[in-house]
């Protein structure tokens, strides 16, 4: 268990992670796992109870996250709670792990809570593929028609639901229940909820499973739905991975070329020639990937995509100004500081120091930005080649 | 035990109001200089004398603020190792600096480019292309649109009908001069809030806020009002439908309340009605299993209530195949506001969770200056504002709900294109 311990918040946050392959065929059904495991619990048989008893205990907040790392899925249960000094009720911490206990160990899975998790899921991904921007993301990672798991979605396929049966549910969560559980907590636990924390977690060896995407083939598509502007994404491959010595460079790279209002795509797309309003790239650190994403319109199109090249050809050029790198430096420098104000960012690094086997504190990862050169940042740049092109284009150019 | 909150607060000579809260081991300082002028401002009075803008103006004129001697703020608050972004909501509009490292001079920076304009016709040029990018990106979030429309059919003069960012046409034909005179009507001094709230000495900052401001006069000539048309009582479309690119309809019922001027009891009743509905419309309520095995609700259901001065609405929404059932399962809530009780159970748990809002209210920066700057626009007491569920007693609640009157209903219905 790792333990950051702090009287900066009011709440103790708890991360309990369980690693498990991301595979195609099973996928799906760890997305449904969220919703079946706070259904109903044996000791609160209905919402009605459990909504009850997180109230009473304060607002006690719990919740599930499935997140991809590489050829892994990380199956997350969240808990916050308010620390006990704040609370003058005997049986406050009994009730918190309670109620902890009941969420990750003792859900009753039937076929009732099954087709509801269906159905509430199904609901949910039809709302989210109806978002043109999420829409275009998954579909640029999808078109990339290559064995490797980027093209895979974390949050699963609705066309796979007919074929998901309670015993493959039930099976899922024995599975999880018998894998290692990682515990990362940030407050000041209190001595039974760390006893009880204790009781649960692993101090079985995280191993990452990762492999940056490499192809020399390029993958396109185009649509078209009736929306106000065409939602455009482009993945680019540049090969650097979390475990690689060009990971911080590649992280300033993505900074400088637009990751926020100070980067050259903000600047020279949306500020200069008024051709969008969001526009943005992301970097994929397990799958060794850029995701560039903004909004326009369609006209605009043939002159976005050549001043996308234009901007990474600069920075491998280094024809920009040394302000932006530095401010890009600075900027990320801020934010990984900042994060320390996040307990859920905080107990996220934890992770992936466990997970990478770094021994990294924050002032090493802010040493190894400012080490981080033009021409380390012109090296990554060199790296990156466009991989996939999605257009979810507007049917008409209504003006 | 309460949360304990270290607060300065103070009125500048030339009217700015600030407030200090101190959040001692936290890394992160946030400054945010707020205008106390929104979307709601397409009319106000100077000294009486009616004034009226395009819609949007003050969206539009929050993008213009960036240009600041000849080049975008963004990048001097980036040398100063500060990141910076604004917002523009109905009541205010506010610009804001983050940082891990020296505050005084974000502050300098922040005052000097909000109590400065700098806009030309070619800078106004080429934002609309951006904002116009900007209303195409909210155009096709269903969510938006649904309340958007649901607003529209409530309300005949409420300026709660008009787009925060504008009409396309209001957008397409802004003049430097709208937009200088929005500015010099609503960023004098005595407009402005500021917020910092940080982990560093509060009194130092006091005093070198004060400093700066020192040699900032008031030039407004008299009083700026938000000026709000009269408003029937009487919604305008009891019905409104409408199609876009979806899969599943989405369906809002919003009820138009009378409107109480009194900001105290807008801040009760607003905790009251959001009792209700919280427990109403929310696993609290044994029917909602009943809701979801009939296929009537998903993930995406929920009720909201807002109560101030010039308008009091509440709205319930959904993504549903059975767009008619849920129309009726609000109008049995509605018939049990009248007359039900609170549930007891669902009371006690409600107020638990009032006082955990209360006491984690102060970890959130943003939420915290916001509504802080709430608080100083509507004239109530933060406390007062934070403690009010643990103040409010069941029967109170129910006498406020029961007392409404539901009778102007309006359903607005977003479905999939055929």
């Amino acid at each position: 268990m790792k333990i950051k311990q702090t009287t900066q918040f009011v709440d103790n946050s708890i991360s309990v992670r369980t690693v498990i392959p991301f595979e195609r065929k099973t996928i799906t059904s760890v997305n449904l796992l969220v919703y079946m495991m706070k259904a109903q619990t044996e000791a609160f048989p209905d919402k009605q109870a459990l909504a009850l008893a997180l109230n009473n205990a304060y607002g006690l907040r719990s919740s599930f996250r499935v997140s991809a790392y590489g050829r892994q899925i990380v199956f997350e249960c969240r808990f916050q709670y308010i620390r006990s000094q704040w609370i003058q009720s005997r049986d406050y911490l009994k009730e918190v792990i309670t109620i902890m206990d009941q969420i990750m160990n003792h859900s009753v899975f039937n076929e009732e809570s099954l087709q509801e998790a269906k159905y509430l899921y199904r609901t949910r991904i039809i709302q989210q593929m109806d978002d043109p921007a999420a829409y275009s993301v998954t579909q640029a990672m999808e078109i990339i028609d290559l064995p490797h798991n980027i093209r895979l979605r974390v949050q699963g396929y609705p066309e796979d639901l007919d074929r998901i049966t309670l015993q493959d549910m039930e099976q899922l969560d024995a599975l999880v229940k018998s894998l290692p559980h990682h515990v990362y907590v940030v407050g000041q636990p209190e001595p039974p909820v760390l006893q009880y924390l204790g009781s649960i977690d692993s101090d079985a060896e995280l191993q990452a499973d990762y492999e940056a995407v490499c192809s020399d083939r390029f993958f396109t598509k185009t649509q078209q739905r009736d929306i106000a502007q065409t939602n455009m994404t482009l993945v680019y491959q540049d090969q650097i991975t979390a475990d690689t010595p060009l990971y911080f460079p590649m992280i300033i790279t993505n900074a400088v070329l637009g990751a926020g209002p100070n980067s050259l795509l903000f600047e020279e797309i949306r500020e200069k020639r008024s051709y969008c309003y969001s526009v943005h790239s992301t970097m994929i650190r397990f799958d060794g990937a850029v995701v560039i994403h903004l909004g326009t319109r369609k006209k605009y199109i043939q002159d976005v995509l050549s001043l996308v090249e234009e901007q990474i050809r600069r920075i491998s050029e280094q024809d920009y100004e040394d302000r932006l790198l530095e401010v890009s430096k600075s900027d990320y420098i801020d934010g990984i500081i900042t994060a320390q104000d996040h307990p859920f960012s905080i107990t996220e690094q934890m992770f992936l120091d466990e997970l990478l086997h770094r021994q990294q504190t924050l002032s090493d990862r802010i040493e190894k930005i400012r080490n981080v050169t033009k021409a380390d940042v012109s090296t990554c740049a060199k790296h990156m080649k466009l991989l996939s092109a999605f257009y979810l284009e507007e049917e008409t150019d209504e003006e | 035990m309460k949360n304990e909150l270290n607060v300065k607060q103070e009125t500048l000579p030339n009217g700015c109001q600030v407030i200090l809260v101190r959040k001692p081991g936290f890394h992160k300082s946030l400054g945010m200089l707020a205008t106390q002028a929104g979307g709601f401002d397409i009319k106000q009075t100077l000294n009486g004398q009616p004034i009226t803008y395009p819609s949007g103006c003050a969206h539009f004129l929050e993008h213009q603020m960036f240009h600041y001697k000849g080049g975008d703020v963004t990048d001097r608050f980036a040398a100063l190792q500060a990141q910076t972004n604004a917002f523009t909501s109905f009541n205010e509009t506010a610009y804001y600096f983050q940082t891990t490292s020296d505050v005084k001079k974000p502050i300098d920076l922040l005052f000097d480019f909000v109590e400065h304009l700098e806009i030309t016709p070619q800078t106004v040029a080429k934002e609309k292309g951006i904002i116009l990018s900007e209303y195409d990106m909210y155009k096709e979030n269903v969510e938006q649109r649904l309340m958007k429309e649901t607003w529209r059919s409530m309300y005949k003069n409420h300026p709660l009908r008009t787009d925060i960012l504008g009409s396309r046409e209001d957008i397409q034909n802004m003049t430097v001069e709208q937009l200088s005179r929005f500015y010099r009507n609503n960023y004098d001094p005595s407009r402005l809030i500021f917020i910092g709230i940080t982990g560093k000495e509060t009194a130092p900052l006091l005093t070198y806020v004060r400093e700066n401001q020192s040699a900032v006069p008031s030039h407004l000539p008299g009083r700026i009002e938000r000026l709000i048309d009269p408003e029937p009582a009487e919604v305008v479309r009891p019905y409104y439908e409408d199609q876009m690119d979806i899969r599943i309809p989405f369906v809002a019922v919003g009820y138009k309340l009378p409107v109480e001027p009194d900001e105290k009891k807008n801040v009760r009743m607003d905790a009251a009605v959001q009792m209700y509905l919280d427990t109403w419309m929310s696993p609290l309520n044994p029917e909602y299993q009943t809701w979801l095995d009939r296929r009537i609700l998903t993930s995406a259901a929920g009720a909201e209530c807002e109560f101030s001065k010039d308008h009091a609405f509440l709205f319930f929404f959904a993504q549903t195949q059975e767009v008619d059932a849920f129309i009726k399962i609000v109008e049995g809530i509605i018939e049990d506001m009248k007359t039900k009780p609170l549930d007891e159970a669902a009371f006690r748990s409600l107020r638990s969770m009032g006082i955990a809002s209360n006491i984690r209210s102060t970890d959130h920066y943003e939420s915290l200056a916001l509504d802080w700057i709430r608080v100083k626009t509507d004239h109530v007491s933060f406390w007062e504002n934070l403690n009010v569920l643990k103040t409010m007693t069941k029967t109170e609640a129910e006498e406020i709900v029961h007392g409404l009157n539901y009778d102007q209903k309006c359903v607005t219905v977003m479905r999939p294109k055929k």
